[in-house]
C-alpha cells in the first residue's frame, strides 16, 4: 500500500483534535462495569476482540498456565505438547505464534531466536490478569512494539500492582498426580508511604510420569510417558514508588529451567534422552505518569537468556549432539497519549528501540539485530461511531559479519465501531490490520535451514463483529459474534530442498482463512447464590491457496480444526464454588493433504473444580480440587504427543494481609 | 436458553463426522506394484500401499489393514526375499528400530526383530540378505546379521560412520558409510565385510558422503557420492571389486539411480532428466532419456526387471502422497499411480 494514503489518513488526526470539545454523551458505554467483569472474558464494549481473565476467572478454569487459560478465548487454539514441561504456542485464528506479541506489563518480551513465546512459562499464580486482543492494544501504557503484530496478549503481573496493605503475604503449594509439584510465595511490604518492594518465587518440580494411550491401528498402544523430569525456579523482585500520578518500578526476574524432554512416542522404540536447560535474566524498569489529559508509558529492559540443549542417543561420532546459544537483548521505548476530554478518545504516539544479538553452536555467524518500532495513532467518538486508526512502522537492521540487511514495513490499523442505541449495550464492530511476521533468527541463520534471502510473511486481517449484552436484576445475558477473514501470504515455512536431510526456509505459500468466533454468557447472582455458563464457538476455514495446480489446493491447513469450542460453568454458594470446564477440538490434519490417513482425530476434556474459601480475620486460605480430564480421554493436540489422561491436582493457597 | 442449548447441540453434532476408513481389497499381492512409503520422521506414519495391476487402484495402508497395527516411524528399505521356499519381505523400520519380515504375499508379520543396543536405538538404514541371513545396516554405525531360523541377531560388526546401504559381490559386503550425521565431517569409507565369516576384510576409501549402491554384471560396484550439499558436487563412483578401488570417478550431479541389463538409468539433479550410462562402455549417453523436469519432487528410479519398465517417483514436496510414473525402458509413458508418504523403495510382483 501507498504511504500517501496513510499520510492523508492521519492529517485526519489534528482534525479530529480540534473536533473534541463536543460533548462525549456515549461516554457511559465505555466504562467496564465493576461488578459483572468478575467472570467474564468477553469484553463487550470493545472495538476489535478483546478478551479478559481476571485472576478469578483464571482460578475457576483450573488453568496452571496462561497456555491453559487461553483454550477459552474464542478463535485461539493452543499448541499442546503435553505434560509438566511440556511447550505451548498460540495460533489465533490460524495466525501462528510469529504474529502474536506477549507483553508483560506492557513491556514485549523479546524472543528474537524463534520468534514464539513458550506460554507454559507464565504460571497462573505470579498473574493478576490476562488479555488477549486482535488488532490494536487496548490499554494506554503499552509502547509501540505491542502495535506491532496482529494479536497481543497482555499479561499483567502481581507484582506490578500496588500493595493492598502494609504486609501482602501469598504462598501457594500444588501436588498434580501427574508426579509434578508446586511451592511458590509473594510477599508485598510498604516500605514507606510512596514506596513497596515486593519479591515472588516459583519453584516447580517432579517427573511428570502419567500413563497414555495411541490408537496404533486396531490396537491400542499403551506406555507411560517417561523422560518429562523437570526443575524449574523463578524468583522475581520488584521496588515500586507510586505518588499520585506516578508510577515507577525496577523488576528483576530469574528464570533456571532443567528439564528432560520426553519427544515424540514412537512405535516400537520406547528410548529417548534429551534434555534442554535455560537460564533467563531479565530486568525492567517501567515509568507510567497519568493526568486527566494525558498518559505516558515508558520502559528500558536488559535480557540474558542461555539455553543448552542436548541429545544423548544421537547418532554421530561423539555420541551425542549439544547446541548452547546465548541470546541477549536490550531495549527500551515510550507511549505518549493525548487524551480527547475523555479517556477513551486519545491521540497517542511512541517508538521502541531494540537490539538483539545471538551467538551459538548453530549460528557460526553471530547475527545482530537492531530494531525499531513507531507507532501514530487516535480513537476518537464521532457521533455514534468511534473510530481507531493507527499506523505503525517496523524498521530492522540485520547484521553478520559478511552482510547485513535492512527490512522496513508500514502496517497500518483501522477500526470502525457503530452504536446504534445509547441504552442498549449493542454494537457493531469491524476492523483491518496489516501486519508482518518478520523472519526470525532461526529463519534466517541457523546453520544449513537458514535462509538470509526470506521476506516477511504478511498478513491482512479483516473482521466484523456484534457484541449485545442485557442484565435484568439478577441476570446477565451476553454474546459476540465475530467473522474474520486473514490473507496470509509468503508464509515462512521449513521446507526439504535438495533431500529429506536437507531443510530449507523459505517464503512459500498462501493462505485463505474464514471463521467465525462466537461467545455467549449468561449469569446469575443472588445473595450467596451464583451461577454462570459461557461458551465460546469458533469455526475456522483455512486453506492452501498457493497454487492451483497443487495436490493440496483448498486443503485446510495442518493443525487448524474447523470447529473448536469451549465451554465453563460455575455454581457459587457461599465461598464454595465447583466449576466445569470443557474444551472440544474437531478434527485436524497433519500434514497439508487432507487425506484420512493424515486425520487427527477430536477430542474432548473436560475438568472440575471444587473451591473453597476460608477466611479469619486477615488471613485466608483458597483450597481446590481439580480433576483434570475426568473423561480419561485419550488425545493429541500434536501428532505423536499424547496428553495426560484423568489426573488430580490439589492446590492450596494461604493469604495474609496487615 | 433453550435456542441456546439447541444452537449448541447443532454444532457439536455438526463437529462429529468421522473419515471413512480403508479397507482390505486383495487378499492375495501377486499382481501388482508394493511400494514402501517412508512417512515422515516422529510421525509413526511409514505405511505400505499396493498397486493393483486388475483393478488398476491403490490400496493405501495395506500393511495395518492385514496386521491390525502400524508399521511404525520412517521405513527406509525393503526387499524380498526366499528362505526354505517361501517366500518373504523384509523391511527395516529406521527411528521405530525394528526389522520387520512379513509373509510376501499376505504381508502378514512373521517378526518384529528390534534392532537395539541396550536402551539405544540402531536404527536400521537398509537390510541386505544372503545364504539364509538377514543383514540389518544400522545408522549408529554397524553390521547385524540376522539368523532367519531363529530370527535373532547372531552378531553385530562395526563398520563406518552412519552407514545407508549395503550391496554384495564376490560373497563380500560393501557397507557405504555416509557420516551424514557428523556433517561438514562426513565419512569417506566402505568398509567391506568377509560374509563367510563375518568379519571385516578391510576399509575402502571411496569419496564423502555415499548413499545408493548398484552391481553390475561384472561384479562392478557404482554410487552416489552426495557431496556436502554445498561447495563439493555429487559424483557417480565406481569400484572394481578385485582391487576394491574406485577406478573411475564422473562429475554428475546425480540424486538416484538404478540398474537393470548393463544399464544405469540415473536422475541428473542440474538437467531434471533421466540418463542411461552403459555399464559396459562406461559412456553416458547425451540425451535424455525422460524429461522430469514437471516433477515437483524427484524422489527415486526403481527398474522392473520382469516387465521392463521404470518407475519414477515423484514424492510432491516430501509431505504430500507420492505419485509413481511407469514409462517404458525406452522412456515412453506408461500410466500413473498414486502411493503412500515418500514412497522409498517397490517391490514388483
Amino acid at each position: 500500500m501507498q504511504l500517501k494514503t496513510y499520510l492523508s489518513l492521519f492529517s485526519c488526526l489534528f482534525l479530529f483534535y480540534a473536533n473534541s470539545q463536543n460533548p462525549d454523551t456515549l461516554k457511559v458505554v465505555e466504562v467496564l462495569s465493576k461488578k459483572d467483569s468478575i467472570l467474564k472474558i468477553t469484553v463487550l464494549n470493545s472495538s476489535v476482540p478483546h478478551y479478559i481473565l481476571t485472576k478469578d476467572k483464571l482460578n475457576e478454569l483450573s488453568a496452571k498456565d496462561i497456555g491453559d487459560a487461553l483454550k477459552y478465548i474464542p478463535g485461539t487454539y493452543i499448541k499442546d505438547y503435553g505434560g509438566i514441561g511440556g511447550i505451548k504456542t498460540v495460533s489465533y485464528r490460524s495466525l501462528g505464534a510469529g504474529h502474536t506479541n506477549v507483553e508483560i506489563d506492557g513491556v514485549i518480551l523479546p524472543n528474537t531466536q524463534t520468534a514464539a513465546i513458550n506460554l507454559s512459562q507464565f504460571d497462573v499464580f505470579s498473574i493478576s490478569k490476562l488479555e488477549m486482543s486482535s488488532g490494536q492494544v487496548q490499554n494506554h501504557y503499552s509502547t509501540a512494539s505491542s502495535y506491532v503484530k496482529s494479536n497481543l496478549i497482555s499479561i499483567y503481573s502481581n507484582l506490578f500492582d500496588l500493595p493492598i496493605k502494609k504486609i501482602n503475604i501469598k504462598l501457594m503449594g500444588n501436588i498434580s498426580s501427574i508426579n509434578a509439584y508446586q511451592g511458590a510465595l509473594f510477599f508485598q511490604q510498604k516500605l514507606s508511604k510512596h514506596l513497596s518492594f515486593g519479591l515472588q518465587s516459583l519453584y516447580q518440580f517432579g517427573n511428570g510420569t502419567y500413563n497414555f494411550n495411541i490408537q496404533n491401528i486396531d490396537s491400542t498402544y499403551s506406555a507411560e510417558r517417561q523422560d518429562s523430569d523437570l526443575q524449574n525456579i523463578k524468583i522475581k523482585g520488584a521496588f515500586t514508588y507510586h505518588k499520585n500520578k506516578l508510577k515507577f518500578q525496577l523488576n528483576s526476574n530469574y528464570t533456571d529451567n532443567k528439564q528432560k524432554l520426553p519427544g515424540a512416542v514412537v512405535l516400537y522404540n520406547p528410548y529417548n534422552d534429551q534434555s534442554l536447560k535455560t537460564n533467563t535474566l531479565n530486568s525492567t524498569f517501567t515509568g507510567q505518569y497519568k493526568t486527566k489529559t494525558i498518559a505516558i508509558g515508558t520502559n528500558v529492559f536488559i535480557q540474558n537468556n542461555q539455553t543448552i540443549y542436548r541429545d544423548n542417543h544421537y547418532l554421530n561420532a561423539a555420541g551425542y549432539l549439544e547446541n548452547q546459544y546465548v541470546n541477549k537483548t536490550i531495549g527500551g521505548g515510550f507511549i505518549f497519549n493525548k487524551f480527547l476530554k475523555f479517556e477513551t478518545q486519545r491521540l497517542f504516539i511512541g517508538s521502541d528501540f531494540k537490539q538483539a544479538n545471538l551467538t551459538g553452536d548453530q549460528f557460526g555467524n553471530s547475527p545482530i539485530r537492531k530494531n525499531i518500532n513507531s507507532v501514530i495513532g487516535f480513537s476518537k467518538w464521532l457521533w455514534k461511531i468511534k473510530l481507531q486508526a493507527n499506523l505503525n512502522h517496523q524498521y530492522i537492521y540485520d547484521k553478520t559479519p559478511n552482510n547485513y540487511r535492512e527490512i522496513s514495513h508500514f502496517s497500518p490499523f483501522i477500526s470502525l465501531a457503530y452504536i446504534p442505541f445509547k441504552k442498549n449495550k449493542f454494537r457493531i464492530r469491524s476492523h483491518y490490520k496489516n501486519n508482518y511476521r518478520l523472519p526470525s533468527f532461526n529463519d534466517l541463520y541457523y546453520n544449513a535451514i537458514g535462509n538470509s534471502n526470506l521476506k516477511a510473511e504478511n498478513a491482512k486481517s479483516f473482521n466484523i463483529g456484534l457484541t449485545y449484552g442485557i442484565s435484568i436484576k439478577t441476570r446477565t445475558f451476553e454474546t459476540t459474534l465475530d467473522i474474520y477473514q486473514n490473507n496470509i501470504e509468503d508464509k515462512i515455512v521449513a521446507i526439504p530442498t535438495k533431500n529429506l536431510f536437507n531443510w530449507s526456509m523459505q517464503n512459500i505459500g498462501n493462505v485463505l482463512s474464514r471463521g467465525a468466533d462466537i461467545s455467549f454468557l449468561y449469569a446469575y447472582k443472588k445473595k450467596h447464590i451464583s451461577f454462570l455458563f459461557s461458551t465460546s464457538q469458533s469455526y475456522n476455514y483455512s486453506i492452501d491457496v498457493t497454487e492451483k495446480t497443487s495436490l493440496t489446493y483448498e486443503h485446510q491447513i495442518p493443525y487448524t480444526p474447523k470447529y473448536n469450542a469451549s465451554y465453563t460453568s460455575t455454581f457459587g454458594y457461599k465461598k464454595n464454588n465447583l466449576s466445569l470446564s470443557l474444551i472440544h477440538t474437531g478434527n485436524r490434519y497433519v500434514l497439508n493433504e487432507n487425506i484420512p490417513f493424515n486425520t487427527l482425530e477430536g477430542f474432548i476434556d473436560l475438568g472440575i473444580g471444587i473451591s473453597r474459601t476460608f477466611k479469619l480475620k486477615n488471613q485466608s486460605i483458597y483450597s481446590k480440587l481439580q480433576i483434570a480430564n475426568i473423561l480419561n480421554t485419550n488425545y493429541e493436540v500434536i501428532k505423536s504427543f499424547p496428553m495426560p489422561g484423568r489426573h488430580f491436582n490439589l492446590k492450596i493457597v494461604y493469604i495474609f494481609n496487615q | 436458553m433453550k435456542t441456546l442449548l439447541v444452537l449448541l447441540s447443532i454444532t457439536f453434532l455438526f463437529s462429529c463426522k468421522k473419515d471413512p476408513k480403508p479397507e482390505l481389497v486383495n487378499s492375495q499381492f501377486n499382481n501388482g506394484v508394493l511400494c514402501m512409503n517412508e512417512g515422515l520422521f516422529q510421525q509413526n506414519n511409514a505405511t505400505l500401499s499396493y498397486y493393483n495391476l486388475d483393478s488398476n487402484k491403490t490400496n493405501l495402508n495395506q500393511f495395518s489393514i492385514v496386521n491390525g497395527r502400524g508399521l511404525g516411524d520412517t521405513a527406509n528399505d525393503m526387499i524380498e526375499y526366499t528362505y526354505l521356499d517361501k517366500h518373504y519381505i523384509a523391511i527395516a523400520v529406521d527411528v521405530s528400530s525394528q526389522i520387520e519380515i512379513i509373509d510376501a504375499l499376505t504381508l502378514k508379520s512373521i517378526k518384529q526383530i528390534p534392532i537395539f543396543n541396550g536402551t539405544n536405538a540402531r536404527e536400521p538404514r537398509s537390510v541386505a540378505y544372503h545364504d539364509n541371513h538377514l543383514y540389518s545396516i544400522n545408522f549408529d554405525g554397524t553390521v547385524s546379521k540376522i539368523n532367519l531360523e531363529t530370527h535373532l541377531i547372531s552378531s553385530n560388526l562395526m563398520c563406518g560412520q552412519n552407514p545407508e546401504k549395503a550391496e554384495i559381490a564376490n560373497n563380500k559386503m560393501y557397507v557405504v558409510n555416509s557420516g551424514g550425521l557428523n556433517s561438514p565431517t562426513y565419512d569417506n569409507t566402505i568398509t567391506i565385510i568377509d560374509l563367510t565369516n563375518f568379519t571385516i576384510i578391510s576399509t575402502l576409501i571411496s569419496d564423502i558422503n555415499c548413499s545408493s549402491i548398484v552391481k553390475d554384471s561384472q561384479d562392478e560396484l557404482y554410487l552416489i557420492s552426495r557431496g556436502n550439499y554445498n561447495s563439493i558436487e555429487p559424483k557417480l563412483l565406481r569400484i572394481n571389486t578385485n582391487t576394491n578401488t574406485v577406478i573411475q570417478s564422473f562429475n554428475i550431479n546425480l540424486t538416484s539411480l538404478d540398474y537393470y541389463n548393463d544399464i544405469l538409468y540415473y536422475y541428473n539433479n542440474t538437467t531434471q532428466n533421466i540418463y542411461t550410462f552403459n555399464t559396459t562402455t562406461e559412456t553416458i549417453d547425451s540425451n535424455p532419456l525422460i524429461d522430469c523436469s514437471n516433477f515437483q519432487t524427484m524422489y527415486g528410479i526403481h527398474i522392473n526387471d520382469l516387465e521392463q519398465l521404470i518407475y519414477l517417483v515423484d514424492a510432491n514436496g516430501y509431505t504430500n502422497s507420492s505419485i509413481i510414473k511407469c514409462y517404458s525402458l525406452s522412456g515412453v509413458f506408461q500410466y500413473e499411480f498414486t502411493a503412500g508418504l515418500n514412497t522409498g523403495q517397490l517391490l514388483f510382483k
